[in-house]
């Protein structure tokens, strides 16, 4: 190697060690002392970006229409792509460069890897997720309505159609595992029996043979438990196999971006917006809320509010603010009424809706 | 600081990588694109291991070793078979059906939901859950397997892989039985991979499937290019420059709504930029 080309990469190496070693060492005393810093990570960029976005512009909203406070409070965001290395050190850089007092994350992978981080650090933490992992510990929240209030859900939509037969198509998780596993429980006091259930793997594109075990069950309705892209096609090769049978969900519709494909289906959702909220988002953003949007949204407020509640004049702590968010019951959230209950799990109701026009609609409204 | 020791830690794990993917790919000229099926098969071993059962940290490391040194015996002799392209298909193969087995292997792996809960290591008393303490281990490993694939590339043994890499058809001529020395340099690698492995699980507390993807292979297979293949010192930069690049790009002042995407445009100009004024890499002796 040349003489030249060794001090080119010296003199970057250095610029780069320098250049961050500057903003991580850098006095921040600029910033007020009773500034609330919010750390947002969120994937900004690659397939779910589009969810990201959704929850930065509900966060922004939020900060908008918070009114008057007696903090102040900041929101940072940061890029992870959904990738646990770089969720850790999002979290790393919120904490040591931008000194945040709490952190929202997106995911249930971004909640497990940020969860410890947080515990460890005293920050409080809320993760937009299903695992319930990402709870555990005292400054672990999360606020995603629960498997088992969903279930509940989906069977009085069922009872109040009539429909006895229920088919089902679930991919090989945990999560759609444990869902199921709580249908059939809350299915035994009722009069609706499962007549097929079907199971693929994550990654599988051929789900004929499957469609066709299940053809002559004589389900009046299938419960298809799949993310994308196995939904997408696992609803198209039905509809090329002749079956018409109306199909049904748990949340898995609107994490799809071909909701045509679901056009006339109802479905069951995590709790269902407010119509304020989605108006805001709507004048906002000309979208309607993605997924995680009002949790998002619902998040920044309930830190917002556990905050302004900490009496005195100094800077609330991290205990102080839990101890206010493990207090809150009948809050007004954008998921309807919200409590924190005492594994830190933030209850909200599910909702039934139906794809209308391309869009998520709640049925009754 | 902690974010600096965090990036450093980071470095160290991914520098690892590079070293070891090294020896297959710029040493030995086999373009392996399966790095980070063996990276995660240390890191899951761990993870099991310290979740499930009451075994340490270091013995689920040797576990994952002995784990990694089993299948790459078996996957490398069915390479043996295949060349050039056909080679990189193979591994390419291999990488997907591993993923599958983490994606889908439901009850010993917690398949999407991932492992969550990883217990640091502790030896002797000293805690390794400080992150200082942390880097010191992962860097102690690092000096192990740095020096072990320099003693490796300098010996007749490296010379012999260096000759494969030119002319695999002379050096058969002379006798060396080639299959051997490409299965014995894969089986190290790999080993060296599962150690990076399991100090990855440890340190993040959590892993699940999507952290060894065929892109995390194409990562490791980029540090190298970009560091310089065949160069050992290469790979160190390449880890430098592809973990440190995305987070001085995180200082840039973008605004909030086109940050992330403006971010990648440039590290995607960076990298452009890098391969068209040096395409053999940083410090590179050899070309694909």
């Amino acid at each position: 190697m040349k003489q030249s080309t060794k001090w080119i990469i010296g003199v970057i190496v250095a610029v780069a060690v320098v250049a961050i070693g500057y903003f991580v060492l850098k006095d921040s005393s600029d910033i007020s002392a009773k500034t609330i810093k919010i750390g947002v990570i969120a994937p900004m960029t690659g397939d779910l970006a589009f969810m990201g976005e959704g929850i930065r512009d509900a966060i922004l909203i939020a900060k908008e229409n918070m009114g008057n406070t007696k903090n102040r409070y900041e929101v940072i965001f940061e890029d992870d792509q959904l990738d646990a290395k770089m969720s850790a050190s999002a979290a790393n850089k919120l904490l040591s460069v931008d000194k945040v007092d709490a952190f929202v994350t997106f995911s249930s992978v971004t909640g497990n890897v940020v969860a410890p981080i947080a515990e460890q650090n005293k920050a409080v933490h809320f993760g937009i997720a299903s695992d319930s992992n990402v709870a555990k510990g005292k400054y672990n929240f999360i606020h995603w309505t629960p498997p088992s209030e969903e279930n509940k859900v989906l069977i009085a939509e069922l009872q109040r159609r009539g429909i006895r037969k229920l088919g089902i198509f679930k991919g090989n998780a945990p999560g759609a595992i444990a869902v199921i596993d709580d249908l059939k429980e809350q299915l035994k006091d009722t009069n609706i029996e499962v007549v097929t259930e079907q199971v693929f793997n994550s990654g599988e594109k051929d789900f004929r043979t499957i469609i066709a075990k299940s053809k002559d069950s004589g389900s009046e309705i299938y419960l298809l438990l799949a993310f994308s892209p196995e939904l997408e096609i696992l609803v198209k090769q039905m509809r090329e196999t002749g079956i018409t049978t109306p199909i049904t969900s748990i949340e898995n519709f609107e994490m799809s971006e071909q909701l045509d494909l679901f056009e006339g289906e109802w479905y069951v959702n995590s709790a269902d917006p407010t119509a304020d909220f989605i108006n805001k988002f709507n004048t906002k953003t000309d979208k309607s809320p993605t997924l995680g949007a009002a949790n998002a949204y619902d998040i920044f407020n309930l830190i917002v509010a556990a905050n302004e509640k900490v009496e005195g004049t100094s800077k609330p702590t991290s205990d102080q603010v839990v101890t206010e968010l493990m207090k809150i019951t009948n809050f007004s959230g954008a998921l309807g009424n919200l409590s924190v209950n005492e594994d830190g799990i933030i209850v909200s109701k599910a909702a039934v809706r139906i794809i209308k026009d391309g869009k998520p609609v709640t049925v009754g409204n | 600081m902690e974010y600096l020791i965090h990036l450093a830690i980071l470095f160290v794990i991914y520098a690892t990588l590079g070293v070891s993917l090294n020896l297959v790919v710029g040493y030995t000229g086999l373009l392996s694109v399966t790095h980070a099926a063996f990276y995660g098969i240390g890191a899951y071993t761990t993870a099991i291991f310290l979740t499930k059962s009451g075994v340490g940290f270091f013995s689920s490391l040797v576990s994952g070793i002995v784990i990694v040194v089993v299948i790459s015996f078996l996957v490398g002799v069915v390479l043996s078979k295949f060349k050039g392209d056909y080679y990189a298909l193979v591994t390419f193969g291999f990488n997907a059906i591993i993923f599958a087995v983490f994606l889908n292997w439901q009850n010993l792996t917690n398949g999407s939901l991932g492992v969550p809960g990883i217990s640091r290591p502790e030896l002797f008393g000293i805690n390794f859950a400080n992150n200082f303490n942390f880097l010191i281990l992962a860097l102690i490993f690092f000096v192990l397997v740095y020096f072990a694939s320099r003693f490796i590339v300098n010996s007749s043994f490296g010379r012999v892989l260096k000759a494969i890499r030119e002319d695999e058809t002379a050096i058969a001529v002379f006798g060396y039985k080639t299959l051997s020395f490409k299965l014995v340099v894969f089986i190290i690698s790999a080993a060296m991979a599962a150690v990076a492995g399991s100090l990855f699980a440890s340190y993040i507390t959590f892993i699940d499937p999507s952290s060894f993807q065929l892109t995390e292979s194409m990562f490791i297979l980029a540090i190298i290019i970009l560091g310089g293949l065949g160069n050992l010192r290469g790979s160190i930069l390449g880890a430098l420059f592809l973990i440190l690049l995305p987070e001085i790009l995180r200082f840039v002042g973008f605004s909030s709504d086109i940050d992330a995407q403006m971010r990648q445009v440039v590290y995607g100009i960076i990298l452009i930029l890098l391969m068209l004024y040096r395409p053999q890499g940083l410090i590179g002796e050899y070309k694909l």
